[in-house]
């Protein structure tokens, strides 16, 4: 008799959120019942608690690494956040989401993430000291700041209206600078020896 | 310390002990569908396996694959002496909260 297939869209998403072979049982029970004759909006719905459930285990197993990272390594990131929601009021609204889903990609980025590019030089070998630069500070770095500097604008201009005016020189002179910062990354192959933080041997 | 059941813990557990040999997921959930006329939803199920076996009252070992199961594995679940114990002492007290309840021994209640 040919096994009767599950609806594509469950099936895909316990493919992806459940791959691991902790999941075997659980989704061979699922198939079994839905062999035996249940609807395809029964499937639908035990997969999606089965998702939920997998995403939640993972989630109270991963609490500790996540809250760690922040309250610790992000403790100035909240920081910011809880002064960026005092002083723009509604237009953090916008700012936090916007701070979460860049954390989350920080997150999801972590570990390897491949050779390095062209005109990176690889970091020089032997014993070494770390040194910190502030005035190499990297894209990342750079970005939040011009987020934290955009909101406090933002609150400005909503105290002080007459600011407006300045707003379009002020774009236009920051899109001037991203140009000229753009330029002179291309013309200047990256050092990690000058990195705001980096590896020096002794 | 002795751990607790919640409702839904102690309906999976006595759906193990009423099953007996043959429980896993399929039977545990049709058993505990008939009993109480409701749908269960298999997520919940394995959420309260997993809990009730990381409190040691029930274990658990992998059975055959099926081809109506994908070729996938069953995992069969047995109560263990120290789950027959808990079930025990909850029925008991149970038993002992329900005694003398005027109220719940008319319909009308």
């Amino acid at each position: 008799m040919k096994a009767r297939k599950p609806p594509s869209i469950p099936a895909g998403l316990l493919k992806y959120f459940c791959a691991g072979p902790e999941h075997d049982s659980v989704i061979g029970d699922l198939m079994e019942r839905y062999e035996l004759g249940a609807s395809p909006f029964w499937f639908w719905r035990q997969t999606a608690s089965i998702v939920v459930s997998t995403l939640r285990r993972r989630a109270i197993h991963r609490l500790p690494e996540i809250s760690h990272r922040l309250f610790s390594e992000n403790g100035l990131v909240l920081l910011v956040g809880i002064g960026a929601l005092i002083a723009a009021g509604p237009f953090a609204l916008i700012a936090i989401p916007a701070g979460i889903l860049i954390w989350c990609l920080r997150f999801l980025n972590d570990g390897p993430t491949g050779p390095l590019p062209k005109n990176v030089l690889p970091p020089p070998a032997g014993p070494a000291t770390a040194r910190i630069d502030s005035s190499k500070i990297t894209v990342g770095g750079g970005l939040g700041a011009g987020i934290l500097i955009l909101i406090l604008l933002t609150g400005l201009l909503i105290e002080l209206p007459r600011l407006r005016m300045l707003t379009v020189p002020g774009l236009l002179s920051g899109l001037a600078y991203a140009a000229l910062l753009h330029w002179w990354r291309s013309e200047h192959p990256r050092d990690p020896r000058k990195d705001w933080i980096s590896i020096r041997p002794k | 310390m002795t751990p607790t059941l919640s409702n839904f813990e102690l309906m999976v557990i006595l759906a193990i002990i009423r099953i007996g040999e043959d429980a896993y997921g399929v039977s545990i959930s049709r058993e505990i569908e008939e009993t109480t006329g409701g749908e269960v939803l298999l997520g919940s199920i394995y959420d309260a396996l997993t809990r009730l076996e990381s409190k040691g009252l029930i274990a658990s070992k992998l059975g055959e694959a099926t081809a109506e199961r994908g070729g996938r594995a069953k995992r069969h679940f047995r109560a263990t002496p120290r789950g027959l114990r808990l079930v025990r002492e909850t029925q008991q007290s149970l038993v002992k909260l329900w005694s003398g309840l005027p109220q719940l021994k008319g319909e009308g209640a």
